[in-house]
């Protein structure tokens, strides 16, 4: 999958601190994660903090990896 | 104020704009079949199983409904015909899969989820009319599916709350198939937008006035039509005696909540018995937030309604 972009990095760093683990990989799945809606909504939360956007717990669920999410909230201005 | 355990869900809930409906709708679906097909229903799904079938209507064309069978239930059993929300613009048998497999598994009941037709392709009375045929089919087809027909409830939730008074007004009207109670849950039931909630909640998560304006535009038959009958909008009722046993849930931040509280306080001066509840601190579809303990509690009550109807 390649390496992480500037705005991936800044996801995959929210994703850590959520999830407790360190987020490598641009394909990595929220859900094989051990992701819940509870804490999609904390992802969804400090996501729209740091990317200054509204990112809703549905961004959050429906995405299929890390980049998938990035590449929607920059597509959705 | 709202709930502290609903501060964080509040603050993300996607904001949709209803003045395209029919991306809403792509998006929701996304959602829906992500989630199905991901397992996020995996647990909940082991214990029901569940068949998509094919409802004929009379002019050849047909439904999708879904039916939920919980394992170990006992035949002849309760059943819940269930309507599910999205503003009669948006669902479909995903969109509220969580809840039907919930509500089958703990009531214990079959529950027959109804694939009805959508606005703005298909206004009023196109819905009303499959949801309707719903009931009938699922009265109709009770030997098949071990139904007892003596214990058929209606339900939904939003839009679809609206749609299950819908069919309980008609199935009273034209002798249909009994009814043993109807569960409302944050019902959509009055077009005219007049009630202080309605008025009060421009901007709230879940649901707000201009979404229901949205809704209303695309439901109703488009041009001036008379007057709105009451299988559209149920609070157009006259008369409401007659009526199943009823149980109405409202959230206090849903600009739909007074006219839920509205529609039961008329049902009990109609005499049919009737429960309301409205949960202060909540916003519209607050319930379908699991993880909190008010979700639970919430879940807790709609099981129970149904368990006090049925045995």
């Amino acid at each position: 999958m390649g390496h992480l972009t500037e705005k991936e990095k800044l996801m995959a760093a929210i994703w850590a601190s959520v999830l407790g683990q360190a987020i490598r990989s641009p394909g990595a799945d929220f859900f094989a994660l051990g992701g819940s809606s509870l804490l999609a909504m904390q992802i969804a939360a400090e996501a729209s903090n740091k990317f200054g956007k509204p990112v809703s717990v549905a961004d959050v669920l429906m995405s299929s990896s890390l980049r998938d999410l990035v590449s929607a909230i920059e597509l959705d201005t | 104020m709202l709930d502290p355990e609903l501060v964080l869900a509040a603050s993300v809930q996607p904001r949709y704009d209803y003045s395209d409906p029919v991306k809403v709708r792509l998006r929701v679906a996304k959602l829906s079949a992500a989630l199905r097909a991901r397992g996020y229903w995996s647990a909940e799904e082991q214990a029901v199983s569940c068949e998509d079938l094919s409802v004929a209507r009379v002019d050849g064309t047909s439904f999708a409904v879904r039916i939920y069978r919980p394992n170990g239930i006992s035949y002849p059993a309760p059943a819940i015909v269930f309507f599910h929300g999205g503003g009669f613009m948006v669902g479909d048998l995903d969109f509220e899969h969580g809840r039907c497999l919930k509500w089958a598994a703990s009531t214990p009941s079959v529950v027959i989820s109804c694939d009805y037709r959508l606005s703005p392709e298909n206004r009023y009375p196109a819905a009303s009319d499959d949801c309707y045929a719903c009931l009938v089919w699922a009265a109709h087809r009770a030997n098949d599916f071990g139904i007892d027909t003596s214990r058929i409830a209606v339900a939904g939730s939003s839009c679809g709350g609206g749609l299950a008074a819908a069919t309980a007004l008609r199935t009273r009207d034209e002798g249909g198939p009994t009814i043993r109670c109807q569960i409302l849950i944050y019902p959509v039931l009055d077009d005219q937008m007049q009630t202080g909630s309605m008025m009060a909640f421009v901007d709230t998560p879940g649901w707000d006035r201009k979404s229901t304006a949205h809704m209303w535009a695309h439901y109703l038959p488009e041009g001036r039509i008379e007057s709105v009958p009451p299988y559209a909008a149920p609070a157009r009722a006259n008369d409401l005696s007659g009526l199943p046993r009823t149980y109405i849930m409202t959230a206090e931040m849903d600009p739909l909540r007074d006219e839920g509280l509205t529609y039961g306080s008329r049902l009990l001066q109609a005499g049919v018995p009737t429960e309301i509840h409205n949960f202060s601190g909540a916003f519209h579809a607050f319930d379908t937030v699991g993880y909190s303990r008010l979700g639970k509690r919430v879940l807790d009550e709609q099981i129970s309604a149904f368990q006090r109807a049925f045995y």
